[in-house]
């Protein structure tokens, strides 16, 4: 089967700039999959994202969509994609359902209704509010129905967690799962590990304009993994604490449970977070 | 819609859907009914109106020999180029707010966007003008109202093949000298009959202003439309691109935190800012410009105006429109646009809680309008040989900070600071009248006035600079704590887009606690 996206050797540098935005990156991405991607700041995670959404010119390598090769899509291609952008988006002067009206007529494949696409995002009480009226989260949940009004085939988050308490983002992730759900591709661009940890069948790290990792978050997890656990426990009346290697924390373990002053006990597998600092060489 | 275009041919099941034209015709819908909305939040109708109205009742009191000439200036220098000022005005919002982008995430043609936003500018044109021409006597209105169709047009695309990649309208409007000198003066040499060359019509502004006041025929027509059309393919071809617009707003952040006094890191800034689009020089050579134009032309345009209308222009009535009125407006707009569009942006807050405040800002962005005042001023009346040039252009220096601080105070955004800009031209330009009725002492609370009667006085009187000095001074304060309340007021983001006055006025102990 063909992958839905399919990069391949893609280089750009901006102009005006001596060192390359990306440089060399290839991946492909199966239909139905949701992929992460990773990265520090300025490593070129939003660069290939305009260059696969047809924002920018004047790169090398190959990007196909859905078997096209992106130069070969004409308008088109924006009903096959949605994206949403990492910086708020909107008319100003218009309501939010006012605002929404007006990109899903542009489409000719709308068959969300807005008040639907808002409701999914937990904007349905806003909806005859200006869009400049509204928080911080809220636009950026304003993009994510945007991007949502035509139901494309494949999706474009570019951070869609920043700003958002723990009740929206538990929100988006349940978003990104039901588009799973649909057989639909998401393509996740974030900094939110536990997000990208939760909702990503593969992510890929991207260091400096190339891919420095790429498989599952399990595998990712297992192989920068330190496997141990935390042992908290009393000592005349003294708190200490212990660490044990998981695979053989047995005895040791089984002591200090008998002995009855433990306090608590954590699992402290690798997360992505240290899967991220293993990978990019970056402190968090 | 989830059926998924094939691996091999997607455009093909796209193109199962819907037809073509079926999807042309509903973007077209959908983008015609968000611009008549965003034409009526902006103040885009409501100017038109409330300028079609004035220009009204200018026409009934000018004598009726003159109506219809005058109402050809008056749609070609105002009404149809509507487009002119409000559509980069839009532009700029869209870009900055990043709905430019967001419209190429989607289906739609810019080819569609742009004849939606040209057509609606010329169908808001043609009632306006076909009105003037009905209150002027014009015994062809539509004809008038016909050729102000194309005009609007012609003004509108030139609007947008100048906005380029330019996000703001201060970058904007530094362009406009450039093209509007060598544009316009062949249509106002023609137009005033000052030369008489069937060269001018090569400008197609000539085509225009002949076709609204009801003279050309098929060589100004076919020169519009090949215009037209030119300025079709560089607007399509010539497309907005995101990713390239915002090096220049990455440079701007940086300059802000730079070290030093408040003063040098504002300059630099503002520096950047106006000469990354060249506004600077072009501002700065668009007056001189004009003052020489009128230096070389004086004699003629003088002479003309006697010869074909009959009418004694004194260069003191014309120096004083030129300089004394129009520059310190011209100046002082563009330092309130330039304060529109830091609201905007959001950094009227950020400045507000920086060290120096956004005291700072005002004090170092007016004195260095009014010092730019005062230069450009000083130079045309020496240039121009008029005596008692130093008080003159002090008071006309002390005019500058009145439109900025309107502009900055009453507009809540860029479009309805063009709307303001416009609007608030009239009153400003309403004390030349004194020429002729020179003691209606009410226009005394115009700043204007008091530089003109300055000029206009035959033996220098200090009077008129202080006079002058403290009615801006007056003004200046007014306008300045109304700025700063509507800062308070637009610290929630929500009345940004609510009318502030309503807000402000409701301020009172009681009612604050409640909300
Ligand atoms: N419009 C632009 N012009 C010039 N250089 C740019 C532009 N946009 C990004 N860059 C540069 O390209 C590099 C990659 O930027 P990009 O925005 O792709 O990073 P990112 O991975 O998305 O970062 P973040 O996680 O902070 O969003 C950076 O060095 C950045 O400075
Ligand atoms: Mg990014």
């Amino acid at each position: 089967m063909t992958p839905v996206i399919e990069v391949q050797d893609l280089s750009y540098t901006y102009p005006g700039r001596s060192l390359p935005a990306v440089d060399g990156m290839t991946f492909a991405i199966e239909r139905g999959e949701v992929f992460g991607f990773l990265g520090p700041s300025g490593a070129g995670k939003t660069t290939t994202q305009r260059i696969i959404t047809g924002l920018l010119h004047g790169w090398t390598g190959s990007v196909a969509i859905l078997g096209t090769g992106i130069a070969d899509w004409g308008r088109d291609l924006y009903d096959a994609i949605g994206v949403s952008f990492e910086l708020p988006v909107g008319y100003p002067r218009l309501t939010v359902a006012e605002d929404l009206t007006t990109f899903s007529r542009l489409h000719r494949c709308a068959t969300v209704g807005v008040a639907e696409a808002l409701e999914e995002v937990g904007l349905g009480h806003v909806a005859g509010e200006p869009v400049a009226s509204l928080s911080k989260g809220m636009r950026i949940r304003l993009n994510l129905a945007r991007s949502m009004l035509h139901d494309p085939d494949i999706l474009f988050f570019d951070e869609p967690t920043s700003g958002l308490d723990p009740v929206n983002t538990k929100l988006v992730r349940e978003i990104i799962d039901r588009r799973r759900a649909l057989g639909r591709t998401v393509f996740l661009t974030t900094h939110d590990m536990a997000t990208a940890s939760a909702t990503c069948d593969r992510v890929a790290f991207v260091v400096d304009g190339t891919i420095a990792a790429q498989n599952t978050p399990r595998a990712l997890e297992l192989e920068h993994g330190r496997r141990f656990v935390r042992v908290e426990y009393r000592i005349d009346g003294e708190l200490a604490e212990a660490t044990l290697p998981l695979d053989d924390s047995g005895p040791e373990l089984q002591r200090l449970v008998s002995s009855g002053v433990i306090e608590t006990i954590h699992t402290a597998e690798a997360s992505l977070d240290e899967v991220f600092v293993d990978v990019t060489g970056r402190s968090l | 819609m989830s059926a998924a275009p094939g691996g091999s041919d997607p455009l093909a099941t796209r193109a199962d859907v819907a037809s073509t034209t079926g999807r042309v015709e509903s973007s077209f819908a959908a983008m015609l009914r968000t611009e008549m909305r965003l034409f009526m939040r902006h103040g885009v109708v409501a100017t038109a109106f409330v300028s079609t109205v004035a220009w009204a009742g200018v026409l009934a009191v000018v004598p009726h020999g003159v109506r219809v000439e005058v109402m050809a200036w008056v749609l070609f220098m105002d009404v149809a180029a509507l487009g002119f000022f409000f559509i980069p005005a839009l532009e700029a919002m869209e870009r900055t707010s990043g709905v430019t982008a967001a419209l190429m995430m989607t289906p739609l043609r810019r080819s569609t966007a742009v004849v939606v936003r040209v057509g609606l500018v010329a169908g808001l044109v043609v009632p306006c003008a076909a009105a003037l021409a009905v209150v002027a006597g014009s015994t062809q209105v539509m004809n008038v109202a016909g050729a102000a169709a194309p005009l609007s047009v012609l003004f509108t695309l030139l609007g947008l093949a100048m906005m380029k990649n330019a996000t703001t309208l201060t970058a904007y409007f530094g362009r406009v000298p450039g093209v509007a000198v060598p544009l316009l003066v062949p249509a106002i040499a023609d137009g005033l009959r000052v030369l008489d060359s069937n060269w001018l019509v090569l400008s197609p502004a000539t085509a225009g202003l002949r076709l609204v006041g009801g003279a050309g025929g098929l060589v100004e027509v076919a020169v519009l439309v090949l215009s037209i059309a030119a300025l079709w393919v560089f607007v399509l071809r010539s497309g907005f691109d995101p990713v390239a617009a915002t090096i220049g707003k990455q440079m701007r952040r940086k300059l802000l935190s730079a070290h030093g006094p408040a003063w040098r890191a504002l300059m630099s800034a503002d520096a950047r800012t106006l000469a990354g689009d060249r506004i600077l020089t072009l501002v700065l050579a668009g007056i001189p410009t004009l003052v020489l134009a009128l230096w070389l032309g004086e004699g003629l345009l003088t002479s003309q105006l006697m010869d074909t209308y009959g009418v004694v222009l004194d260069r003191r009535l014309l120096w004083g429109f030129v300089l004394v009125a129009h520059t310190p407006i011209m100046v002082g707009s563009v330092c309130g646009l330039l304060l529109a569009e830091d609201r905007d942006a959001g950094l009227l807050p950020a400045f507000a809680v920086s060290n120096g405040g956004i005291r700072t800002l005002l004090v170092y962005r007016l004195s260095g309008a009014v010092v730019t005042t005062g230069l450009a001023v000083g130079l045309g009346l020496v240039l121009a040989r008029f005596e008692n040039w130093v008080g003159v252009a002090a008071t006309a220096a002390a005019i500058t900070p009145v439109p900025a601080m309107f502009i900055a105070a009453v507009a809540r955004d860029r479009g309805q600071a063009v709307a303001v800009m416009k609007l608030m031209a009239l009153p400003f330009y309403l004390p030349l009248i004194a020429w002729s009725v020179p003691h209606i002492w009410a226009l005394g609370a115009v700043p204007t006035w008091w530089a003109l009667r300055a000029l206009w006085e035959p033996v220098p009187n200090p009077w008129w600079t202080l006079g002058g000095w403290i009615v801006a001074a007056a003004w200046t304060f007014v306008f300045v704590r109304r700025f700063e309340r509507s800062l308070l007021v637009s610290g929630s983001s929500r009345s940004a887009t609510r009318p502030s006055r309503r807000s402000l006025r409701g301020r009172s102990p009681v009612r604050s606690g409640q909300s």
